[in-house]
């Protein structure tokens, strides 16, 4: 059920209104981000900048929107822009540009910390987010909303600015890239062991 | 063919994996912090606004200077017509009054009397 929010009095800046929509959909944005960077301080920091860039630019929301989709979506940029600097602060950062995202190998991060995911899964979740950070943004989108979050392909279109099919097709792609990436992973994995 | 299906079955796993992520609830006092940082933002952009009009006020300051001195600039000066001093102005303005030398040989004269 869509929780009632005030938009002219968000519009207006009311200090009130911003609160309600923080209690609203803080959870949802902490989890989006959650789901991107697996990092509880990184998470919980970039869900915040996400409320403060709303606040700013609150008049630039058009209401034929939901707001939460439109939160999703800064929060989303804001997580994509915090991924990329990370990567560019790592050593070898000058040979990435050189690469396409999907030719990157798949990296398992070595601060995953995502507290909705239970001890015996954690193995498998840490090559699921290092093989999603290896896919192209809309894909990686597409899945996290769906699979993760479980928003339904509407949400995600209007979330994406993107027809309903076009999501179809990016979480079909976008499964197939993730099969194909985990086997070279696996393979590479097993070769080496022998 | 048994590493195959231990391929598949890891891969399996991992996709299965996305669907096991569990919805966590927001840090502690995560509202709390996140109003602060809006009031933050808030205060700064009063500020900023404030700055501004500072910034405004100074140009303002230069601006009116500037255009002061160069209409003190443009402005011709009044010529003042040349004055001419001969000889004869000077002696008229520093002559020698009709002051007579009488009190001097008046006083004399009087010493001299007994």
């Amino acid at each position: 059920m869509p929780i009632e929010i005030d938009i002219q009095a968000l519009k207006a800046k009311n200090e009130d209104a911003f609160r309600q929509l923080v209690n609203a959909y803080g959870k949802d944005i902490y989890n989006v981000c959650l789901g991107i960077i697996p990092t509880t301080e990184d998470a919980e920091d970039l869900s915040q900048e996400a409320f403060v860039k709303a606040f700013n630019s609150i008049d630039s929301f058009r209401e034929d929107a939901q707001i939460k989709t439109w939160l999703i979506r800064i929060a989303i940029n804001l997580c994509y822009d915090h991924l990329k600097w990370s990567k560019r602060k790592k050593r070898h950062a000058i040979m990435q540009p050189l690469f396409n995202r999907e030719d990157e190998p798949i990296e398992i991060p070595s601060n995953f910390q995502h507290p909705g995911i239970a001890l015996e899964n954690k193995e498998h979740a840490k090559v699921l987010y290092a093989a999603l950070e290896t896919l192209p943004e809309n894909q990686h989108t597409a899945f996290l909303l769906y699979e993760m979050q479980g928003l339904n392909y509407k949400e995600i279109a209007e979330t994406m600015a993107v027809s309903v099919s076009s999501v179809e097709a990016l979480l079909f792609r976008a499964r197939a890239a993730l099969r194909k990436k985990l086997h070279t992973y696996y393979s590479d994995y097993a070769s080496f062991k022998k | 063919m048994e590493t195959n299906n231990n391929i598949e079955q890891d891969i399996e796993n991992v996709l299965a994996a996305a669907k096991n992520v569990k919805p966590v609830d927001a840090p502690l006092l995560f509202t709390e912090k996140t109003m602060q940082r809006i009031r933050a933002e808030k205060q700064e952009q009063g500020f900023s606004l404030y700055s501004v009009l500072k910034i405004a006020a100074v140009i303002v300051l230069v601006g009116l200077n500037i255009y002061t001195i160069s209409r003190v600039l443009e402005t011709p000066l009044q010529q003042s017509e040349p004055v001419k001093v001969s000889m004869d102005d000077l002696v008229n303005d520093y002559q020698i009054t009709d002051v007579s030398n009488d009190w001097l040989n008046n006083k004399t004269l009087q010493n001299e009397q007994p």
